[in-house]
């Protein structure tokens, strides 16, 4: 059928025009991301009583995070969920989420998201004719590796594949490690051939792409933190009549929390598989990971401008006074 | 309008020829820094995908003049036999209407993508350098195509 | 839609007129046609179709090619290949099987493998008495399959789709790989026989080690791109730059058959060839997107189950399609949007997963290479200048081959299912 035109006749539903949208994003179907994404069709189409026809496209199917992003402002599709890593291109201040060490904890992480620091970072996307609606996640990254990775004296000479950021280069640098950019469709071969001795990245991905195979230590390190973004096509969402784009922001918003508890418990589940494969999975003492973090804490400093000084102090400030409740 | 093409042709040969060294010898030093030195090119890897694009929107308007497009042949052959070239002219001139199409719509992402301020990540260059190849490219295949048609209309009045 | 989409391409390809245009127009035709979706989305696909690190082996490799070309290195192990096995029957076509498919098992990227095996090998063959159409058709064909052999991007990709264990896939790889090289060979051999391809004289010992002893810098090429990747010094994409740059020093400065301007010439030739395959592969990419976005293939699938209920007619229309989706998409694009279409079905009948992976990895092969617009017949007529019109019945035998192959593979499941079992 013709996924992409918009029927202009009353056919199908109660009277109302059916408006058909293409969400698309990046996981595979097995993730919580894709439920959620499924849940977000489902709903949205039961509460519009079936003005909102949704097809959601995992796996990249429509392109790259940055593709989809240029998607949805050049209007070839209207939804999307993406990785903040992968569009601060568009939005530089999005590489906050970047810093090692930002988060204390999951749960300062999403009162933080769910916050004004969070509705000021989605509001910077309007600039791109991009409205933000909430912040999803793939939860904190870890390293993966051969060799137990406890102090910085362990990370020594190691050679770490890292994403395509300064920060993230700067964050291994700092560790004592040598970063690489290595593509990520090449990684699973780099790592069982031993061009990079290791790297980092969500439980979800290391799972997902079968990273423990041919890794032999997890480090639970929690050292970074993967948040993603569903987004609309601001001009499209205008063009809607107003009761369907309240349903389609609040279904959205709502399905943030169904989907951090889904991820959360999906985790522990991965943990076990990777466990069962013969990894050892190490557990970082406070101490280690406080002494981790003080060793990459000036990369914050470093790259406070790249993000943006004002929102940095006031996630400093935000996370200072949840730490005390 | 010939001799002006002769150094146009110049200029794109050797743009993805020199290019095409550029790239090799940065992703080799790459590996040699990576493995001997234990540093690396953290661009070394978008360098080469942005080049690569470049060469082959450039190269693509050096396919058409050096005939190399690769095309399924067997109806042009049978009629070049026949000493036809009115199906030549329609092909080129279905061609250069894609080109003008292409150039058309290139330049709009290109002018969308330099709106957006996009950033690449490792590099740090606005998106619209990598983008512009393509307006470049629609332009040089456009010229080529035009060309191409000129030279077959001054065939079929020689015949 | 998809009918409109379709005849547009077949008259523009019939027409003549380049491939890309006729990928990249036909598109446009369909979505003006069809929709109100945006026009700029050809351009953005057609930039997203090559800006993938994963595509860079293939201007590499034609610069590696080239260079091993004008500057001398093929003609010394193409001498020492002929002193080696000039002397039996199929010979020749025998080592081009072997090189192909060890070629195509370490890059990982088969039009890379035809560039590299068909710029040495394809002279060769046709100097010893081979038709070109077979000769093509054999380097179409043997660099597609040898995908499956590990390491294995499209595995790789399947096994994260459906959460199957890459490393037993790797491992499903290895016979199936082994099983298509065998059947290549027995037909290459028959070929021979029957059309009296000449044999030489064996060469002695002495002749072996002097065609060696000249080609031992020359032959510094594979074992670099070996040991690079299985020493883990270098990724496959990296493996062809640092290949390229040894063929150069070695041209330039040991066997000296090339000079800075040769150099230039031969780098100008690399960007055409790069140019006359990637734009392919641009041009490819809005023509997938479109079928992605209209769900083409998962309409085709839902079509299929209606049909049929036994196991041996699924597999064999999951084969089909497959096939069909092959000949337009890369494999890496269709594993994503098949493999979850596939793998309840399949399961549903008792298919194992990892059985899946290789036939699913194996028809996206064989569609690189079905006429009429499997993409190494144009990269193969590329490399060798002979008309795709001409490599298209060279490759029917071989297509005609692969099927058969593709068939015992499919309802032989221990064929990929021994390794994996056994090295548990
Ligand atoms: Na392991
Ligand atoms: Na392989």
């Amino acid at each position: 059928g013709c996924g992409a035109r918009q029927s202009t006749e009353g056919d199908g539903a109660a009277g109302g025009e059916v408006y058909e949208i293409s969400y698309g994003h990046g996981f595979m179907p097995e993730t919580p991301h894709h439920q959620a994404a499924l849940k977000f069709k489902e709903t949205v189409e039961e509460k519009s009583d079936g003005r909102l026809q949704v097809t959601v496209y995992p796996s990249d199917q429509l392109g790259s995070a940055r593709e989809q992003f240029e998607g949805l402002q050049i209007g070839t599709q209207e939804i999307a969920l993406l990785p903040t890593a992968r569009i601060s291109g568009f939005i530089p201040e999005l590489q906050i989420f970047d810093l090692p060490f930002l988060f204390p904890d999951r749960e300062i992480g999403y009162q933080l998201m769910d916050g004004e620091l969070g509705n000021e970072l989605l509001g910077l996307l309007s600039a791109q004719q991009i409205k933000g609606v909430a912040f999803y996640e793939d939860g904190f990254k870890h390293f993966t590796s051969n060799t137990e990775l406890r102090t910085p004296e362990d990370f020594k000479g190691l050679k770490f594949r890292a994403m395509e950021s300064e920060i993230i280069m700067e964050q291994f640098r700092k560790l004592g490690a040598n970063p690489t950019t290595i593509d990520f469709g090449e990684l699973y071969n780099s790592l069982q051939q031993g061009v990079v001795d290791g790297q980092e990245n969500p439980l979800v991905t290391i799972k997902n792409m079968k990273f423990y195979e041919v890794q032999d230590v997890l480090t639970l390190s929690e050292h970074g933190y993967l948040a993603h973004v569903l987004m609309f096509s601001e001009q499209w969402l205008q063009s809607l009549p107003e009761d369907l784009q309240e349903i389609l922001v609040e279904t959205g918003k709502e399905l943030a929390s169904w989907q951090r508890a889904e991820i959360q418990k999906e985790e522990t589940e991965y943990l076990e598989e990777i466990k069962a494969s013969g990894t050892k999975v190490i557990e970082l003492t406070e101490e280690e990971r406080n002494e981790l973090r003080d060793v990459t804490r000036s990369v914050h400093e470093e790259y406070s401008s790249n993000v943006n000084e004002d929102l940095l102090k006031k996630a400093y400030e935000d996370i200072d006074l949840l730490e005390k409740e | 309008m010939k001799p002006h093409l002769h150094v146009l042709n110049k200029i794109e040969e050797y743009f993805i020829g020199i290019g095409i060294l550029i790239i090799t010898l940065i992703l080799f030093l790459n590996v040699v820094l990576r493995y001997v030195f234990n540093s690396s090119i953290e661009w070394a890897e978008e360098f080469t995908r942005y080049g690569v694009v470049w060469i082959t929107f450039v190269g693509s308007s050096v396919c058409i003049y050096k005939g190399a497009h690769l095309g399924i042949d067997s109806l042009t052959t049978y009629l070049e036999k026949k000493g036809y070239t009115f199906h030549t002219i329609i092909i080129h001139a279905v061609a250069l209407i894609f080109s003008l199409l292409f150039l058309f719509f290139s330049f709009n992402i290109t002018m969308q993508v330099y709106e957006s301020g996009q950033i690449s990540p490792n590099l740090g260059i606005p998106m619209v350098y990598v983008y512009a190849a393509m307006p470049v490219g629609g332009a040089l295949m456009s010229i080529r195509f035009i060309q191409q048609l000129l030279e077959g209309f001054s065939k079929r009045k020689e015949a | 839609m998809v009918a409109i989409l379709f005849i547009a391409l077949f008259v523009l390809l019939l027409s003549g007129i380049p491939v890309f245009i006729a990928l990249a127009l036909s598109s446009i035709i369909a979505l003006f046609t069809f929709t109100t979706l945006p026009m700029e989305v050809v351009a953005q696909r057609m930039h997203a179709g090559i800006d993938k690190f994963s595509l860079m082996a293939i201007p590499f490799f034609i610069l590696a090619a080239n260079v091993m070309q004008g500057g001398g290195l093929s003609s010394r192990i193409l001498h020492l290949a002929n002193a080696m096995v000039g002397h039996l029957r199929g010979g020749l076509a025998m080592t081009v099987v072997i090189a192909s498919i060890f070629f195509g098992a370490i890059s990982g990227s088969s039009p890379a493998t035809v560039i590299a095996i068909g710029a040495l090998m394809l002279p060769a063959l046709q100097k010893g008495g081979y038709s070109s159409g077979f000769s093509n058709g054999l380097i179409a064909s043997s660099s597609a399959v040898a995908v499956i052999i590990p390491p294995s991007i499209g595995l790789i990709v399947y096994g994260s789709v459906t959460g199957v264990s890459v490393g037993d896939l790797f491992m499903a790889g290895f016979l199936p790989g082994i099983v298509y090289g065998a059947a290549f060979m027995i037909y290459s051999y028959y070929i021979a026989r029957k059309h009296h391809i000449p044999i030489k004289q064996r060469a002695n010992k002495k002749e072996l080690w002097s065609a060696f002893r000249s080609s031992i810098w020359a032959l510094g090429i594979p074992f670099i791109i070996v040991a690079g990747i299985y020493g883990g010094v270098f990724t496959p994409t990296e493996s062809a730059a640092v290949a390229s740059v040894y063929a150069i020093f070695i041209a330039l400065f040991i066997y000296k058959d090339l000079d800075l301007k040769g150099l230039i010439r031969t780098s100008i030739e690399t960007g055409i060839g790069t140019a006359q395959i990637m734009i392919l592969l641009s041009a490819a990419s809005i023509f997938a997107w479109v079928l992605t976005k209209f769900q083409v293939p998962q309409g085709l699938a839902e079509m299929m189950v209606s049909i049929s209920d036994s196991k041996i007619a699924i597999l064999l229309m999951m084969n089909i399609i497959m096939l069909l989706a092959g000949m337009f998409i890369d494999s890496a694009s269709f594993t994503i949007i098949l493999a979850p279409l596939f793998l309840p079905i399949a399961t549903m009948y008792g298919v194992d997963p990892v059985h899946l992976g290789i036939i699913m990895i194996l028809n996206g092969a064989i569609g690189m290479y079905t006429p009429p617009f499997g993409l190494n017949l144009f990269v193969a007529s590329g490399v060798s200048k002979v008309p795709v019109s001409k490599i298209i019945p060279g490759v029917i035998p071989f297509l005609f081959i692969s099927l058969i192959t593709l068939m015992i593979i499919t309802y032989i499941e221990e064929i990929s299912l021994f390794l994996p079992a056994i090295l548990k």
